[in-house]
């Protein structure tokens, strides 16, 4: 569907003149809606991988199919498609199965993993994560040591060119790779992304470790700690970030390859954009007050009870790609904004250093930037100092310009001062 | 006895009491004094509202303050591009004062842009250049305010971008599709839209710097020189010693000056007496 149209939409309360040439707004693309059903049919034929039953473990978990089709309508608006797809999102949530799915995992807190396993009320996007059809997954997984070592060699020469490769987690390259390795073997953990990588259908990068580097990174990076776009080559790379990611976005991407067979457009940064399309500024509820110049002054103050923008408290949401304002966090439960802090800006390429604290951009904190003044306060520093420098500059090239044109009147008028009252020779 | 009466050297200065001769010089048109007071008016405002919106340091409820600062800042950096564009239209292609001559690497330049850079250094004891034309030092500095304000078009387009959902705007399509057209490269360069922001702010300070000095290169030359450079944004005159180079001449434009325009006016130049 064409969204500027609802730009252009006729609003008006009175019923509108009947225009019989004028496209209808809200049309939903049939050819498209044919290819999804194609697509759908093809992934039902395939055989089902052992250990996905979503039906079961929503039952197991007393989620109703009335929870699991609200669900699939968010999922569904989510990615931008119309209401009518509602079924189609559903039916490619049941055959996630099909899809296996190995996850590595490098210099990483798993809190990405913990994002979904440790939920007290399980969502169906936790759910589903769950019982993906995982092959490999060493927080999950019940093997252990060489025994999972041989699992997931087997599942990568099974399901060779047709499985997921998720990763979470930075990548070390310093020390010859040596601050990071995998399995009971110790393969570097370089080595491991570079081989399964290479007979991967996709490499889905998880939270903002995997995606920019994230924390093990930051400033001053002693690890040498990289993306794994600048690792992996000739395998399409899509970015899920956010400090953990949110899982709706990582079910999202994988049901839209289930969906339509292909992998959603991205953005420069390999986001897919359905997800990470807009600012958190510009869908921000609170922006209102932004637009106001209503601001929280400090934690706790009136201005925070009444919801004020968090703008002056350092929150960065003007700099910051993500969906939490339309989908927030646990099933739209909170999101930070929500919760009364700042963005962090956890999404972003080194959120770290130059996002991730409590105080706008513009006062000094301690971090990168010269000086150590953090970045724009190094900025301001340098710039002010620039100013008084060309200040100093000008005062002192006056002041000796006034001396050099008293002097040479002096010697012109042979020695006498310059005063009118002098006698001419 | 009166006072002597002599058309002096530029180079010596007045004695108390002396008259000197002095003709008036047209230097700048109405065109490029509107434009220099407009973007007097732009850069302060620019300047002013950007450190506002980078740290809102006052709130005043329910005026839909920031919303109008932002506005503000936005429809100022227009303007300022568009004068920006108006001056280069008028560097390349003006009837009268086509300032690129001035920036030819010919002989005549290099020679008139150290003269003047010479008189800055040695507190004007050497000048050696007309200062009644404009000369290759100031419109170097010029072109430079001209590049930082380019800077800023392109890296404040980017910032605004930033903000559209996807391709969507007011006007259409086209729109955003031509800013993130002409603008992404910014991010590449700058590492991010961190990085473009903190030039967008930096950049400004260098402008604030190349405002000072402006304004006191130009305080120094009319006190230092009494040729009343100042006044040429207000009427566009300043005053120049009768016997500067290039006014005895009875044919200016002859005298080898690639500067078509002072040289035209030169010829109607009014002859006065100044007291000094």
């Amino acid at each position: 569907m064409d969204r500027r149209a609802l730009l252009t939409g006729d609003f008006s309360l009175e019923p509108a003149p009947k225009q019989p040439s004028a496209p209808p707004i809200n049309v939903v693309d049939e050819g498209f809606r044919r290819q999804c059903e194609a697509r759908l049919a093809e992934m039902r034929a395939a055989d089902a991988l052992p250990g996905f039953d979503l039906r079961g473990v929503l039952a197991r978990n007393k989620l109703s199919r009335r929870r699991f089709l609200q669900w699939s309508a968010g999922i569904t608006a989510a990615l931008g498609l119309p209401s009518v797809f509602t079924p189609q999102v559903a039916e490619a949530a049941e055959l996630l199965g099909r899809v296996p799915v190995i996850w590595i995992e490098g210099q990483s807190c798993t809190g990405n993993t913990e994002a979904f396993l440790r939920a007290s009320a399980p969502t169906v996007s936790e759910l589903i994560l769950q019982s993906l059809a995982l092959q490999y997954h060493e927080t999950v997984m019940a093997g252990a040591g060489f025994q999972a070592e041989e699992t997931l060699a087997s599942a990568a020469k099974q399901y060779a060119g047709k499985y997921v490769l998720v990763i979470e987690g930075s990548i070390p390259t310093g020390a010859n790779g040596g601050y990071a390795t995998n399995g009971a073997s110790a393969q570097k953990f370089v080595d491991r992304v570079a081989s399964l990588s290479a007979n991967a259908a996709a490499v889905i990068a998880a939270g903002s470790c995997a995606s920019f580097g994230g924390i093990p990174a930051a400033s001053p990076n002693p690890t040498g700690a990289t993306r794994v776009s600048d690792v992996v080559s000739g395998v399409p790379v899509i970015n899920i970030p956010a400090c953990p990611m949110n899982p709706d976005n990582f079910v999202g991407t994988i049901l839209h390859f289930v969906l339509t067979g292909q992998w959603p457009a991205t953005d420069s940064l390999l986001r897919p954009t359905w997800a990470f399309g807009t600012l958190i500024h510009n869908s921000c509820p609170r922006r209102a007050h932004f637009d106001a110049g209503e601001y929280v002054q400090n934690w706790g103050d009136e201005a925070a009870q009444s919801n004020f923008c968090l703008y002056k408290m350092g929150c960065k949401g003007p700099y910051t790609y993500n969906n939490c304002p339309s989908i927030g966090y646990n099933e739209n439960t909170s999101w930070p904004i929500r919760a009364g802090h700042g963005c962090i800006g956890c999404s972003q390429p080194a959120f770290w250093d130059q996002l991730a604290f409590e105080r706008p951009l513009a006062t000094q904190i301690p971090g990168p930037g010269i000086f150590g003044l953090g970045l724009q306060s190094s900025v301001d520093k340098f710039g002010a100092g620039l100013v008084a420098v060309a200040g100093v500059g000008v005062a002192v090239h006056a002041v000796a310009s006034g001396i050099a044109r008293s002097k040479s009147r002096r010697s012109e008028s042979g020695g006498d001062d310059d005063s009118e009252t002098s006698v001419e020779p | 006895m009166g006072p002597t009466v002599r058309a002096i050297s530029s180079s010596s200065p007045p004695r108390p009491g002396e008259i000197v001769l002095t003709r008036r010089v047209m230097r700048r048109s109405a065109i490029w004094r509107w434009i220099h007071w407009i973007d007097v008016v732009g850069i302060l405002v620019c300047a002013f509202t950007g450190l506002f919106i980078a740290m809102p340091f006052f709130v005043l409820n329910n005026l839909y303050l920031m919303a109008w600062v932002i506005s503000i800042h936005l429809y100022s950096a227009v303007v300022l591009d568009a004068s920006v564009f108006v001056i280069a239209y008028l560097y390349l292609f003006s009837r009268n004062e086509r300032e690129i001559h001035l920036l030819r690497p010919t002989r005549e330049n290099w020679i008139n842009l150290k003269e003047a850079f010479l008189n800055v250094v040695t507190l004007n004891r050497r000048k050696r250049f007309d200062s009644s034309r404009p000369d290759p030092l100031n419109a170097l500095f010029f072109l430079l305010l001209h590049l930082m304000v380019i800077v800023q078009l392109f890296t404040g387009l980017q910032l605004y971008v930033d903000g559209f959902l996807g391709n969507m705007s007011a006007v259409g399509a086209w729109w955003p599709e031509l800013l993130h057209f002409t603008t992404d490269w910014t991010t590449v360069v700058m590492g991010g839209n961190v990085g473009v922001r903190m030039v967008h702010y930096g950049t400004m300070w260098f402008i604030l710097s190349w405002v000072v000095l402006h304004i006191y290169y130009e305080w120094w030359r009319t006190v230092v020189w009494k040729e009343s450079d100042i006044a040429i944004m207000f009427g566009g005159y300043k005053y120049a010693p009768v016997d500067s180079p290039g006014v005895a001449t009875e044919a200016p434009t002859a005298n080898g000056s690639s500067f078509v325009g002072a040289s035209e006016n030169m010829a109607g130049a009014e002859r006065i007496s100044n007291v000094r």
